[in-house]
């Protein structure tokens, strides 16, 4: 599933999960529509769960309406919608999620609830556990929803990078290096690091750059998956940013 | 959440969903497009996307484009057949325009192909596919000296472990009749366990990066590193170009800066050995000819300097109280300790004694307890500057660690006080040290003269008084020798290097020595000059480079 991380942002944009779908046309019957759609969904489902639940659904009714959502997402007409031109997904899937759960307040959910299949695997206490450690504040629902986003982005890249580590036998070097990914060290932290991991203080210094290297390769692949072109990347890094 | 930290980096507070305890905010900045380095060369050509290049090598896949400049694009590539990931460079097609261009290609792609070295990147292939000429050659999965300098710059320690594996590096090539003629830290990669590996030999060549009717390629090139020959008169150009390349390298890896105009010595900048100024100067002279002739001579000294480190905090026999040192968590006994610490022994009691002796008509005992006092402050002192692997390894090579008199220690204090003009901080525990080593110097002196005179006052007769006279004479300088002989005593610094050659443009504290206070004495028996030439670096030199 992290197939795409050997490859180069120029070579990502042919094939990212977002363009995939928008070249596709809104086709929901594309076999390659699916696999990207929840592949993304499989990462950005809490900023949903938590937009639904922040709407005053109860927990096992905002488990349903998420997999509901998603389900409809990928093989319904939604994608219909979108201008291929300046469609980025966060904003795609939030203006869909609206209308979604508008709709479903004219229906009776009580009739469809639990009757789809679950496409993705919600972790249903984890979710909760999450949605209650949320800060209360007086953010609006969408301020909210991509801040969560950012949240659940930045999950996904260190899950990543911790993979790659951990593959490679050097899951101790993840853990110790990590922080330098906020912060730059300084010479004393460099000392410790080179004792903690028994290497010289110029190999620490290496394999920080590499970390750094790998982590900022790995985010801005995670953000293309979801913008449409080049050019968006970092203007969606820098909203990110902002909502944060 | 009842403790609620702050980010290290922007100092705003962590919220508690913050991922793996990282800041998201620092975390997204990250991943934000970096503004081009200053001073990067940027040529007009763009490198042919992933895509593009498989059609030209399909031999090839997992492409990725990891470097440009002036000088190419590096991809990182695997070799399908081989499922071996190689670094492949592609040259800016219109520098094939120029008719000369393909025969000097394959020249110098013959001689890189020989230099099969551990600190030089392997050279696999290399040939022409339509108008793109290329190299495959080793990848090295780490970093370049640029990334490292720029991640928190490198200690002196680093530095001096770096700087011979570049010079191997180029005595190699220069043997192999190769000059690189564009080392940069850029060109200096180090892989993941710290190892230089040295990129681009003979490059710059077939590129005409030094030849002047080049003049893009001249722009493009790397002029802070160049030396002046290569500016001046490119057709003059041999191995030293290099040599004084390496300068640059070194004086930015110790100081951080470039050596632009009307430099100061590396040691005006930053806390390092004296010595590594007379190699750095050296280097960087303007003439080849005052430069080291050989790549293989500047390893050789710098070696030698980062071997007897020792001079800084080299222990005394005084230290014979440390019987035991620990190492890797077990204690050992230090085989010299044993009878350093009889040695000490007697000497206190002689001292105590004598001191005693002295003053008991003068005052009460309090001046024997305060003269004790600086005399145990003293070796306090300098036992906790002590690292036991260091007392093993006098233990193991003595030879290693240089003995220096009360006068040089002095005098290396003042010549300390001078070059740290604006950080006293350095020299003022020195001088607490120097002064109890003095007091107790002075102890042992009249202690040794007290006993001497003791056993000159036994005899007696008209002949043996003439010899008691001579004696007396001579036991001034007599009772000198053997204070300082078995008082080993702390050098703030190590000599200065005693070259006959120091640069003349610059005012270099070393060069402007005749203020300094009175010649080094030769009382002790043993030649205090430094250990450089008469130590070659064994243990200290290996830990250092594969300090992996
Ligand atoms: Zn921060």
């Amino acid at each position: 599933m992290c197939d795409s991380i050997t490859r180069s942002p120029q070579h990502h944009f042919a094939t990212t999960r977002w363009t995939v779908v928008l070249a596709a046309g809104g086709d929901p019957a594309a076999p390659q529509t699916r696999d990207a759609l929840s592949s993304l969904a499989q990462t950005y489902w809490y900023p949903l769960y938590s937009f639904i639940r922040h709407q005053g659904c109860p927990a096992q009714d905002a488990e349903d309406l998420t997999q509901e959502f998603i389900a409809k997402l990928i093989e319904k007409q939604y994608l219909a919608d979108v201008d291929p031109a300046k469609g980025r997904f966060r904003s795609f899937l939030l203006a869909s999620l609206r209308h979604f759960l508008s709709n479903q307040r004219d229906h009776d959910r009580a009739a469809k609830r639990g009757g789809h299949n679950k496409l993705i695997a919600l972790d249903q206490l984890d979710a909760e556990a999450r949605y209650r450690l949320e800060p209360s504040t007086e953010m609006t629902p969408e301020r909210l929803f991509d801040r969560r986003w950012a949240l659940a982005l930045l999950d996904r890249v260190l899950q990543r990078l911790r993979d790659d580590y951990v593959r490679s036998g050097r899951a101790k070097v993840y853990e110790a290096l990590k922080p330098v990914l906020q912060a730059d060290p300084d010479v004393p932290t460099y000392a410790k690091l080179g004792k903690q991991l028994a290497m010289s203080e110029t190999a620490i210094k290496v394999a920080v750059h590499r970390l750094r290297t790998r982590y900022r390769q790995l985010l801005r692949d995670e953000v293309a998956q979801t913008v449409a072109a080049d050019a968006d990347l970092d203007a969606e890094l820098n909203d990110l940013l902002n909502c944060l | 959440m009842t403790s609620q930290a702050n980010c290290p980096s922007c100092s705003t507070p962590l919220p508690p969903d913050s991922p793996e305890g990282l800041c998201p905010s620092c975390l997204i900045r990250k991943g934000m497009a970096q503004t081009q380095r200053a001073g990067e060369p940027q040529s007009g050509w763009t490198p042919p996307d992933a895509q593009k290049l498989a059609e030209y090598f399909p031999e090839l896949d997992n492409i990725d484009l990891i470097g440009r400049g002036g000088m190419g694009a590096v991809y990182r590539v695997r070799q399908t057949a081989l499922d071996r990931v190689v670094a492949l460079k592609i040259l800016p097609p219109q520098l094939a325009a120029d008719p000369g261009f393909a025969q000097r290609f394959a020249r110098e792609a013959q001689a890189m192909a020989r230099l099969n070295h551990p600190h030089i990147v392997t050279l696999y292939e290399s040939g022409q596919r339509q108008e793109l000429f290329f190299f495959i050659m080793e990848y090295i999965d780490g970093a370049n000296l640029r990334h490292v300098i720029d991640s928190g710059g490198v200690s002196p320690r680093e530095a001096m472990a770096i700087i011979p594996q570049i010079c191997e590096a180029l005595q190699f090539a220069h043997d192999n009749g190769i000059v690189h003629r564009d080392i940069k830290p850029e060109n200096i990669l180090l892989d993941h366990q710290g190892r230089v590996k040295i990129a681009d030999f003979g490059l710059a060549r077939i590129t005409g990066g030094d030849v002047p009717q080049h003049a893009t390629a001249m722009v493009m090139g790397t002029p802070y590193y160049m030396a002046p020959e290569q500016v001046n008169s490119p057709q003059a150009v041999d191995h030293r170009a290099d040599i004084y390349s390496l300068g640059v390298v070194f004086y930015q890896l110790l100081t951080g800066e470039l050596p632009i105009g009307k430099f100061d010595p590396p040691s005006r900048k930053v806390v390092i050995d004296l010595r590594l100024d007379e190699v750095v100067l050296r280097t960087l002279e303007k003439e080849p000819a005052r430069r080291y002739q050989h790549a293989s001579d500047v390893k050789t000294r710098v070696e030698t300097i980062a071997a007897s480190p020792a001079l800084q905090d080299h222990p005394g026999m005084i230290l014979g109280i440390l019987l035991v040192a620990q190492r890797n968590g077990k204690v050992k006994v230090c085989p010299g300790g044993i009878f350093r610490m009889i040695f000490t022994l007697i000497t206190v009691y002689i001292a105590a004694t004598a001191i005693t002796s002295m003053f008991v008509s003068l005052a009460d005992a309090r001046y024997d307890l305060l003269i004790l006092f600086f005399f145990l402050c003293g070796v306090i002192f300098r036992a906790i500057r002590l690292r036991a692997d260091q007392l093993l390894d006098m233990d193991a090579k003595p030879q290693q660690y240089p003995k220096q008199s009360l006068l040089t220690g002095w005098r290396a204090l003042f010549r300390l006080a001078r070059v740290r003009r604006e950080d006293k901080s350095v020299v003022w525990p020195r001088l607490i040290q120097l002064i109890a080593y003095s007091l107790g110097v002075v102890i042992v002196y009249i202690a040794a003269v007290r006993i001497y005179f003791g056993i000159l006052g036994v005899w007696t007769g008209p002949f043996l008084e003439l010899l008691t006279t001579i004696g007396m004479l001579a036991g001034i300088p007599l009772g000198y020798i053997l204070a300082s002989r078995f008082w080993d005593l702390p050098a703030a610094l190590p000599e200065p290097p005693h070259t006959a050659q120091p640069a003349p443009q610059v005012n270099s504290p070393i060069v402007d020595r005749p203020d300094s206070p009175a010649p080094r004495p030769q009382s002790n028996g043993e030649s205090s000059a430094p250990s450089a030439h008469q130590t070659a670096g064994h243990g200290m030199e290996s830990d250092l480079k594969h300090g992996g």
